[in-house]
């Protein structure tokens, strides 16, 4: 029996997901912090699939135990705890909307209130569960002392013409930078203006606020135009939110050992992890746990991550990382750089590689210091082969060798060609599956081989799609060229770039320049 | 690569761009056969265009998103990029029965050394283009549209100047039927025209787009004034060109314009830290992580200041001046610059339209229905559509809606089998 996935969460964006992954037969473990369901559980009449309700549970630890076993999960309840196992987890917590009361030196209270509670009572309630009446003035906020987010914006808008619309409020909405970046956001503000609401920019970041007549609050802000002090009587005035990670992400991002952004968001700032992948293949995130985003995002997101098939393997004419055991001594360098979580410690405390997980990088290889980690087509004698075929027949003449990885450097070369800047004829691209791969022992082959310089292109910072592996190989290349000194040797013959696959110009122009230093150079 | 798939469903994409090669990866990984018709000689799209606008990190701008994407598609045996096609006819009959234009491929890819001859020798500009990626495929080719050769015979320049004898201006085109269980419009957006805009755009030579200016950079990672190939020592991006405009009816804001300007700024300063440069904007838009903080480090970088310039007039020396309203003191302003760059907005790509009314549906699919109020208009059975073709998005999220419409089309492809 093949084993569940585990949705962590309680909204929309996790239901989206449950009923995704329920049409398609899986079985689900859906688990919340949260007393109840936020929705109603779908009918069991309506889908394959098989579901199992966790409430008022916390993940507290995940760990691989074999190479071919799922992940063991450990939740604590109530003081209490409990185990489950899951072939893959679905992160799809929301974050909760904190209002910014201080930021504009409020005090939540009678007639200041914040925007999901005035939302809330709108919808439940109408007009008759707010403090304020018919003709009255009600000013909200939105952004200027922080900038604001779409998804926030389109909230307040919206209440805001509900206010003016439907309820005989004049609304004023006063705003920094006016967050409209958003599906429908533009339209909303014309509809809003249409209506009467008015839209005041802020110039500095906050308004002056003052007691004003029989209970009302002044808001007080320079035109933007004119410059003159424009004050508003409200009765209410609706503060700002932001939305922002809890502790919750922060700790699922310690266990699981996750990239985060930095807003603490989870799946990190690199785009190759886009829409819904982290850097480990087992773990998906989606919707708020990812970023704020719009109900409707929130809802395709839930979708996207439940229907995710995993990629294909990466490198395809290379092996996967194996372990051989009577050279390991267990000092967890590779279980600790891993950027996929692929190696872990085995209950019979053998290190392996879990299957399924590794994404074929070689960081693990290169920097095993046993060398007790290989890849097929990545071994230090597939590498020597590798630079013989790149220097082709002319194995005497001293070569320039790039290392170029395979994401970036390959097709940015490629790209130079049609641009008409190939790269001079004395040097030989030598691809790699990511920079991090690039052991000592390879670029110690190239000079053996009689190399004049080498040069090693990584991914950006940020940009790798092993997290670290273009830092790891620019780590390298560092300590190297302090060796090279030692020897002897001009460290201007060991360079290290950055670039991108569609940097072809950039590319073309870093080799030519190297060449021509190394021409002038000429210190052999 | 992967197991050759027996009888698969199949489904016909319009359009290659980056939610068109998303979708494309995503259904053929599903086991879906997939055919990417894309109208211009080469699959991209617009993010095949833009430059890389990394400084010492990656600034998630995207444009590198869309590499990946040609890759597989090219080397995917379940996806066949048909380029330089249009959809001549679409019949529903069950499943679609789709007509396919597909213009002569007169540079061949097998002989071509990308020299890039044919291109110096081409007196006509737009008719002999090249790829922007190592990716794309074919590297070469002709705009049929454009060439003199086609429109009068009266030009056979690359003929001559191909060492490779690659060029065969009498290649014929082909037109191909396609079946499909179902289709996708991904057909993208165009960017906005500023020439009826009191910019000087088209008039003046220093006056050009961001999209232009990201070609300029992707070609040649450098930046010099496009006129006279000059220094560019002060430089303006004006925002919101043809977006948030009830003027033209263009009622939205194209999402990427605010992100395109500063982090192309932040790239400029970077490598050129003597260049000065001012934004004029109306509201800055977020974008990446951190933009808090991110902001306030533009600011110490980049001049922004809160006002669109009313009027631009060429100075001597080619350099433009921008007069605007100070928004500080509500003084006029009159400034120089060496470079001005319009942040235009996405618009409905004409392409777009064809496939609407080729497929009965309604008019109102050709105009961004995202952004449209009230009902959505209803896509009929088997249609879908996927990225910018529906409203504005940047990258990541025509990779993320690709991948919900890639979704949307295994579902019902289920339905049907």
């Amino acid at each position: 029996m093949t084993q569940p996935t585990l949705i962590l969460g309680n909204g929309p964006c996790a239901q989206a997901a449950l009923t995704e992954l329920l049409d398609r037969g899986a079985r689900v473990i859906l688990a919340t912090r949260e007393e109840a369901l936020n929705f109603i559980p779908p009918d069991a009449e309506s889908y394959t699939g098989e579901v199992e309700w966790l409430e008022q549970v916390q993940l507290t630890s995940c760990r691989r135990s074999a190479a071919d076993g799922p992940l063991i999960l450990e939740f604590s309840r109530d003081g209490g705890g409990l185990i489950k196992q899951a072939a893959e987890i679905i992160i799809a917590e929301e974050c909760p909307a904190v209002p910014l009361f201080d930021v504009y030196g409020l005090a939540p209270g009678k007639g200041v209130l914040a925007l999901s509670a005035v939302v809330e009572t709108l919808e439940k309630q109408g007009l008759e569960g707010l403090p304020w009446n018919n003709g009255d003035s009600v000013v909200l906020l939105n952004g200027g002392h922080h900038e604001s987010h779409p998804a926030i914006t389109r909230r307040v808008l919206a209440t805001a013409l509900t206010l003016q619309q439907d309820h005989g409020i004049q609304a004023y909405v006063i705003t920094g930078n006016l967050k409209v970046a958003g599906t429908g956001v533009e339209r909303l503000v014309h509809a809003a203006r249409q209506a009467g609401v008015v839209i005041a920019r802020l110039t500095g970041e906050k308004p002056v606020l003052a007691a004003g007549h029989a209970g009302t609050l002044q808001v007080s802000l320079p035109d933007e135009v004119t410059g003159d002090i424009y004050r508003i009587e409200a009765r209410g005035v609706v503060a700002d939110e932001e939305i922002c990670p809890d502790d919750y992400l922060t700790d699922l991002a310690e266990i699981l050992q996750l990239e985060r952004d930095s807003d603490g968001f989870l799946q990190g700032g690199n785009v190759h992890r886009l829409p819904s992948a982290t850097n480990r293949r087992d773990v998906r995130v989606a919707g708020p746990s990812r970023g704020v985003m719009s109900p409707a995002a929130q809802v395709a997101d839930g979708h996207i991550a439940a229907a995710a098939d995993g990629l294909e393997p990466a490198h395809p004419h290379l092996g996967l990382a194996e372990i051989v055991q009577g050279r390991c001594v267990r000092c967890l360098t590779c279980y600790r750089l891993c950027p996929y979580q692929a190696i872990n410690l085995g209950d019979n405390q053998r290190v392996f590689v879990a299957e399924g997980q590794c994404r074929q990088c070689g960081i693990c290889a290169a920097e095993c210091p046993r060398g007790a980690i290989t890849l097929a087509g990545l071994r230090a004698g597939d590498m020597a082969q590798s630079l013989a075929t790149a220097a082709g027949e002319d194995q005497t003449a001293p070569q320039v060798f790039v290392f170029g990885c395979s994401r970036s450097a390959q097709p940015a070369a490629e790209l130079a060609r049609c641009l008409g800047r190939p790269l001079p004829a004395a040097v030989k691209l030598v691809s790699v599956p990511c920079a991090g791969a690039l052991s000592r022992e390879h670029i110690w082959a190239a000079f053996n081989q009689g190399a004049r310089g080498v040069m090693v292109l990584t991914c950006h910072e940020g940009n790798c799609h092993s997290e670290q592996g273009n830092c790891l190989a620019r780590q390298r290349v560092d300590q190297l060229k302090t060796v090279l000194a030692e020897l002897g040797v001009a460290p201007q013959r060991l360079a290290v770039h950055t670039l991108a696959a569609n940097m072809g110009a950039e590319c073309a122009q870093w080799v030519n320049r190297f060449v021509a230093e190394l021409d002038s150079g000429d210190e052999i | 690569m992967t197991q050759p798939l027996q009888n698969p469903q199949r489904v016909i994409v319009v359009g290659a761009g980056v939610a068109g090669l998303a979708l494309a990866r995503d259904l053929a990984g599903s086991g879906i056969a997939v055919d990417l018709v894309e109208q211009q000689p080469m699959a991209g799209g617009h993010a095949a265009q833009l430059a890389c606008k990394a400084t010492d990190t990656c600034v998630t701008c995207g444009a590198c998103l869309v590499e990946e994407r040609l890759a597989y598609a090219r080397a995917s045996d379940r996806i066949r990029v048909l380029t330089a096609s249009r959809v001549t006819d679409v019949s529903r009959n069950g499943g679609f029965t789709a007509r396919i234009d597909q213009q002569p491929r007169c540079i061949d890819p097998g002989k071509c050394t990308a020299c890039g001859e044919c291109l110096t020798a081409c007196p006509q500009e737009r008719a002999l283009v090249r790829a922007t990626s190592g990716y794309q495929d074919p590297l070469f080719a002709i705009n049929p549209g454009e060439c003199l050769y086609f429109k009068d015979g009266s030009c056979r320049s690359c003929v001559e100047a191909c060492p490779a004898g690659a060029v065969d201006l009498d290649a014929p085109g082909r037109e191909l039927t396609l079946e499909a269980d179902a289709v996708v419009l991904a057909t993208g957006f165009e960017p906005f025209d500023p020439t009826d805009k009191p910019y000087g755009y088209g008039r003046f030579e220093n006056v050009v787009t961001t999209l232009e200016l990201d070609r300029m950079l992707r070609s040649s990672g450098k930046l010099a004034r496009p006129g006279d190939g000059a220094e560019v020592r002060r430089m303006a991006f004006i925002q919101c060109v043809g977006s948030r405009d009830a003027q033209c009816g263009h009622l939205w804001c194209s999402q990427v314009c605010c992100g395109v300007s500063l982090r192309t700024a932040q790239w400029i300063r970077y490598r050129y830290p003597e260049t000065e440069i001012t934004c004029f904007y109306i509201d800055l838009q977020s974008y990446g992580a951190g933009f808090d903080a991110y902001y306030r480090r533009i600011q110490e970088q980049i001049r922004l200041v809160r006002m669109i310039p009313a009027d631009i007039f060429e100075a001597e020396s080619g350099q433009v001046r921008l007069s605007y309203q100070d928004p500080e003191s509500k003084e006029p302003q009159e400034e120089l610059f060496d470079v001005v760059a319009l942040a235009v907005g996405l618009t409905p790509a004409p392409g777009t339209r064809e496939i609407v009314q080729l497929l009965q549906m309604d008019d109102g699919l050709a105009q961004f229905p995202l952004e449209q109020p009230g009902q959505k208009h209803a896509l009929p059975p088997g249609v879908f559509m996927a990225g910018t073709a529906g409203g504005p998005m940047g990258i990541a999220a025509s990779v993320a809606d690709a991948a919900d419409t890639a979704r949307k089309v295994c579902l019902f492809l289920r339905g049907r089998s």
